[in-house]
């Protein structure tokens, strides 16, 4: 017999058990981690310290989990938030915006870039952060916008917007 | 009438294609394992709670007792005579009763954190 999220949840916050949550933990790593890998640009080690903090720290502020939303949005969040908090210590942020001005300067490096046919995991990482999250929760997590704009803590517009941009951008790294 | 599909214009995108079927699956690998090491230990009801409560409401059913008007009264006598009961008979039964009970829940929490 399996049990859904809302069961596991409900024994850690019942009576504290490290084997339930172990069970959501194995269920949600693989996206948490697959999308911090991402947001830290293919640097699986710093993934990994983050997505394990992401974990503790749902373990620490289940309560606060109202079961509104999905779990995994819920988690995403969290995630996203360790991201933004390990990138402002590394003022990525602020490189964040200066690459996307290096990234987009001539139609000539585009269509070079286009040419080469940058995989999409090396496509994703000239996306600038917003939108590399945007994308990744909506288009390769199933999240709606709705969700992503929650996860974010952003407003559903600028969600939008990225994920139009970010795509945008993508079909013309890799040419389709 | 066609119900409207969830992304219409994208059914057909390669690009939203691409991004879906993207493998990213991430294999455990002991992740979850360490994640658990890393959890604080369960928080464990100390045993010093319900055995300050039951010390507490023995002591204070001792100086109840001791200090009751009538705590010289009997009482299994005063159970069999309950018709006879007056203010002073109440002002020794119920604080008994109310230790009584006060003492069964504080062993019965003893025993039920022991478990």
């Amino acid at each position: 017999m399996s049990f859904t999220d809302a069961d596991l949840i409900a024994r850690v916050l019942v009576s504290g058990d490290q084997n339930a949550f172990g069970e959501l933990v194995r269920r949600h790593q693989s996206p948490v981690r697959a999308f911090l890998g991402k947001m830290t640009r293919g640097d699986t080690h710093q993934a990994d310290d983050l997505a394990q903090e992401t974990f503790l720290k749902a373990w620490n502020k289940l309560a606060s989990y109202h079961g509104s939303g999905k779990f995994t949005t819920w988690l995403f969040g969290i995630a996203y938030n360790e991201w933004r908090m390990a990138a402002r210590r590394k003022s990525e942020l602020l490189l964040d915006e200066l690459e996307d001005g290096f990234r987009e300067p001539t139609v000539a490096a585009a269509a070079e870039a286009s040419h080469l046919r940058l995989d999409l995991a090396e496509a994703l990482k000239t996306l600038t952060s917003a939108e590399r999250a945007a994308i990744v929760l909506c288009c390769q997590n199933g999240l709606s916008h709705d969700e992503a704009a929650q996860a974010l803590d952003c407003p559903l517009g600028t969600v939008k917007t990225n994920v139009l941009r970010g795509k945008e951008k993508l079909r013309r790294k890799l040419a389709v | 009438m066609n119900p409207t599909p969830h992304h219409p214009p994208e059914a057909h995108d390669p690009l939203d294609a691409l991004l879906r079927e993207a493998d990213d699956y991430v294999s455990d690998d002991g992740f979850t394992q360490r994640v658990l090491t890393q959890l604080p230990a369960p928080r464990r009801q100390t045993t010093l709670r319900p055995m300050l409560l039951s010390a507490a409401v023995l002591i204070g059913a001792t100086l109840t007792l001791w200090l009751c008007p009538t705590s010289d009264l009997e009482l299994t006598l005063l159970l069999k005579n309950w018709s006879a009961w007056n203010w002073n008979t109440l002002l020794t039964v119920v604080p008994v009763l109310a230790v009584l009970g006060s003492l069964s829940w504080g062993l019965w929490a003893l025993v039920k954190d022991e478990h």
